[in-house]
């Protein structure tokens, strides 16, 4: 899939953030499709988590414009963000642990103004992500990978247009990492837009329709994800140095 | 059982009224403001509900209306004001919020009557209405215990970034925190000084956050039930034993101290904790770790 | 307490100068106890609520124990300091260690430490309570006489000269060993991240106890001296410093030994003035008033690092 095939549901253009004198993201610029799965790649502290954070108002814009699906992001509060149908997970399991898992996952279907709908939402969250056995567990009772599994079960309630995953399988095993690729796919199928932070580039390849390769807060390039690795600056600032050799080619 | 309640009548409205004081301190804290500006707004209820008794002379339950909204208006320009602290420093600001209103207390000339106080505000308070605006303020509380408002609650509190990625306005529910706080402590400095019929500088003092926090911290600053258990303790525990009624204020000192340490959930805490460990025990084990490798076939497919 | 009773040492009113003298002594005795409270804030990140009631009782203590023989200034002092020193390491291994070592994040380590603090604050306000009947209590049997000496028409107490020479003194030396030791670079890369200062090998509860002590011993200090001044402390003496050090902490900005002396002769000064120029009370307001005028003007204080906000 390429930039122009589909209607963008969002449209990143000439974004900037600076943090005093660090330029974190600076002046990056790309397109998510409607019902696509994009992946932002890059070493530590590219800027991709930043990016994020800005798509959900945590930090403010230096500079640029997020638009999604016709609406100004900069314009919204960060609590407005999700009822625009943008919910997000963190790079670290935020679980409330006082809250069993459904009530957790419950906390996500409340956004929407259906409230009806919202067992419902629930349920089928809890059924996607393989979690509707330990509903009524403590997240301090589950192992890390099911506590992941029960933030994006949460996100996934909210029921949202685009999802932000930020390294979701950070910490998980082979398997684990697996079963969240196969979840995503899935919840591609039904056609939710998905935007993917990760460092694995075995899983990027596999999960992702579109690739955004980032380096010191700047775009190298976008586009196909075989193309996107093959790109010599993303080997370079990159694959070339960590991956070089098995970086699937 | 009624000569019982006529020789504790007294001790009997300090408890209610020292609920709804608990009440104050614990909202904001529930929703992670770590606002002591419970015992600020006791003061000005107090002393709106003696100058209103005294010169428009009002009966008890507009006098204690009086007392609550001059306080929540208080608590909602304070909300706003702090809306940017956080921590220890809203922790100080609030102190120092606290302070102020004994300062103001001791140089209000005959609105507060300076340092001797406010004499002979004398109502048709009873019992019966006491318990029914401490009921009030219990059934809010335990609404918002549940469902919705209880799960937005421990988000603000727990997580105030995850909230509102969650579309939840964190701010508004901290403002709204402070007005409650008002609110409760406005009516329960009003009530009290109907039932002593007296209020003075010494009334409003740092003591009263002690007071407060001792009954929050150690009955449980995440439920009602914790308030109205410490609330409880606390009033009778000097009462019940002579000795600590000479060494009160020792004693509470220990008491929070320790919880501080070792409980710092309080005795609702510990319930909660000791019967989700139990309940967590009954269920078949390896639950979840068994739903965790059902999962791979259907989704890899 | 406390406010601007220097000041009051003033025969003549109007007499600027005798009043700016009577701020620069009020200000002195700011700074010895707030100075030892920022600087255990600004780097191990502890606010020691029961830094007033330490600085209450070492005097209590001294006065209790001194009754019996006519102990000279310098004894007075040095026995001041050891209590405070001690009492104040008492309540960092008995409750903050004991909190830190509990806590599950910063957040909640925070308030509870706060929280500690008061409670651990309760004790000795209580013992003394208690023992005075909530009356005032002094050093009057101390051979150390307060004597006033009139130097060019102003009015100075040989206590107010120690408290401003005591002040220079203990505020030049610190900020000259935070500046300039290895001690000092510790503590102030502990301040700024606790993590990379861990990894150089700075070792955290060590620190926490030896600034802790620091503090705890000029706060027994400043009892001291406040008493000799006053002639008398009550109980309750602390509480009101404490809320006061407090604002002159976050006046300047935590961690900040200019910070600090800045923050202390301002409230000091603006105390002087309002008690010159008002009736009643109000003195007592002004710090209370500052303290919400610079949290919601400028949180982080004139000289403050911006990670000091804590969210």
């Amino acid at each position: 899939m390429t930039d122009t095939s589909g209607t963008p549901l969002l449209v990143v253009d000439d974004v900037a953030v600076h943090f005093g004198g660090v330029k974190a993201v600076d002046g990056i610029s790309f397109e998510i499709a409607e019902g696509s799965i994009t992946g932002i790649i890059g070493p530590n502290g590219s800027g991709k988590s930043t990016l994020i954070a800005a798509l959900t108002r945590f930090v403010p814009l230096t500079r640029g414009a997020l638009t999604f699906d016709g609406v100004d992001l900069h314009r919204l509060r960060a609590s407005d963000i999700a009822r625009h149908g943008i919910a997000r997970t963190f790079q670290t399991v935020r679980l409330l642990p006082d809250l069993t898992v459904e009530e957790n996952v419950r906390l996500g279907a409340d956004v929407s103004k259906d409230r009806r709908g919202a067992p419902e939402r629930v349920a089928s969250a809890l059924e996607a992500t393989g979690l509707t056995e330990v509903r009524r567990s403590y997240p301090g009772e589950l192992s890390y990978g099911t506590q992941r599994r029960v933030e994006i079960a949460r996100a996934v309630a909210m029921a949202p247009r685009l999802l932000l995953l930020d390294e979701p399988t950070a910490g998980m095993n082979q398997g684990e990492r697996t079963e969240i690729t196969g979840l995503m796919k899935q919840l591609s199928a039904d056609g939710l837009t998905q935007l993917l932070v990760e460092h694995d580039v075995q899983m990027m390849l596999d999960a992702c329709d579109h690739l955004v390769a980032m380096a010191a807060g700047r775009l190298i390039t976008n586009g196909n994800p075989a193309d996107v690795v093959r790109h010599p600056g993303v080997r370079e600032a990159y694959l070339g140095r960590k991956w070089g050799a098995d970086a699937r080619a | 059982m009624n000569a019982f309640y006529d020789g504790h009548v007294v001790i009997i409205q300090a408890t209610f009224v020292g609920i709804l004081l608990a009440l104050s301190i614990q909202v904001p804290l529930r929703l992670g403001v770590f606002s002591f500006a419970g015992a600020g707004f006791y003061g000005i209820g107090a002393y709106v509900g003696g100058n209103v008794v005294i010169r428009a002379d009002l009966q008890a339950v507009p006098a204690i209306a009086c007392g609550a909204v001059a306080a929540a208006a208080v608590g909602l320009v304070l909300g706003l004001v702090l809306q940017r602290l956080n921590g220890l420093y809203l922790a100080m600001a609030t102190v120092a919020f606290d302070l102020m209103i004994g300062v103001v207390a001791v140089n209000g000339g005959e609105w507060t009557g300076g340092p001797t106080g406010l004499y002979g505000i004398l109502t048709d308070l009873t019992l019966p209405i006491i318990l029914v605006v401490v009921g009030v303020f219990l059934v809010a509380a335990e609404l918002s215990e549940r469902g919705r408002a209880h799960r937005r609650i421990e988000a603000v509190r727990e997580d105030p970034e995850l909230a509102a990625s969650m579309g939840i306005r964190v701010g508004a529910y901290r403002v709204v925190g402070f007005v409650v706080s008002g609110l409760a402590g406005g009516a329960a400095g009003a009530m009290n000084v109907m039932t002593r019929t007296t209020i003075g500088p010494a009334d409003v003092g740092f003591g009263l956050v002690i007071l407060a926090l001792t009954m929050i911290i150690v009955g449980g600053a995440l439920s009602w039930k914790g308030a109205v258990a410490g609330a409880i303790l606390f009033t009778w525990l000097p009462q019940v034993l002579t000795f600590v009624g000479e060494w009160q204020e020792l004693v509470y000192g220990c008491v929070v101290l320790l919880a501080g340490i070792f409980l710092p959930r309080g005795l609702y805490g510990l319930w909660v904790d000791t019967r989700r460990r139990l309940a967590a025990r009954r269920r078949p084990p390896a639950l979840s770790e068994q739903a965790h490798q059902d999962v791979p076939q259907e989704m890899t497919s | 307490m406390g406010g601007g009773h220097a000041a009051a040492h003033g025969t003549t009113r109007g007499h600027t100068v005798q009043e700016v003298f009577g701020a620069v002594s009020l200000g002195s005795l700011y700074l010895i106890f707030a100075l030892g409270m920022s600087v255990v804030w600004g780097s191990v990140g502890i606010l020691n609520f029961a830094h007033g009631a330490i600085f209450m009782f070492s005097a209590f203590l001294c006065s209790q124990l001194l009754q019996a023989f006519a102990a000279p200034f310098l004894l007075v002092a040095l026995v001041g300091i050891i209590f405070g020193a001690v009492m104040s390491v008492l309540v960092q291994v008995l409750v903050f260690q004991q909190i830190v070592a509990r806590s599950t994040s910063e957040r909640s380590a925070d308030i509870r430490i706060l929280i500690g603090g008061i409670g651990a604050g309760i004790i000795p306000l209580a013992i003394a309570q208690h023992v005075t009947k909530n009356q005032p209590f002094g050093l009057q049997e101390s051979s150390f006489r307060t004597t006033i000496w009139e130097v060019f028409g102003l009015r100075m107490s040989n206590v107010q000269v120690a408290t401003i020479v005591v002040a220079v003194v203990v505020a030049t030396a610190s900020g000259l060993w935070l500046a300039r030791s290895r001690g000092g670079l510790a503590l102030r890369a502990i301040g700024v991240d606790p993590e990379v200062a861990s990894m150089m090998g700075v070792d955290r509860s060590r620190l926490a106890i030896g600034t802790m002590a620091f503090a705890g011993g000029l706060a027994g200090l400043a009892g001291v001296l406040l008493t000799f001044q006053l002639g008398a402390l009550t109980p309750h003496s602390g509480d009101a410093l404490l809320v006061k050090a407090f604002a002159c902490v976050i006046l300047g900005g935590v961690g900040s030994t200019l910070g600090v002396v800045v923050g202390c002769f301002t409230l000091a000064a603006a105390e002087t003035v309002v008690l010159t120029q008002t009736s009643g009370q109000w003195v007592e307001a002004v710090a209370f008033g500052l303290i919400f005028a610079i949290l919601v003007i400028r949180p982080v204080g004139l000289f403050g690092r911006q990670e000091v906000r804590r969210v």
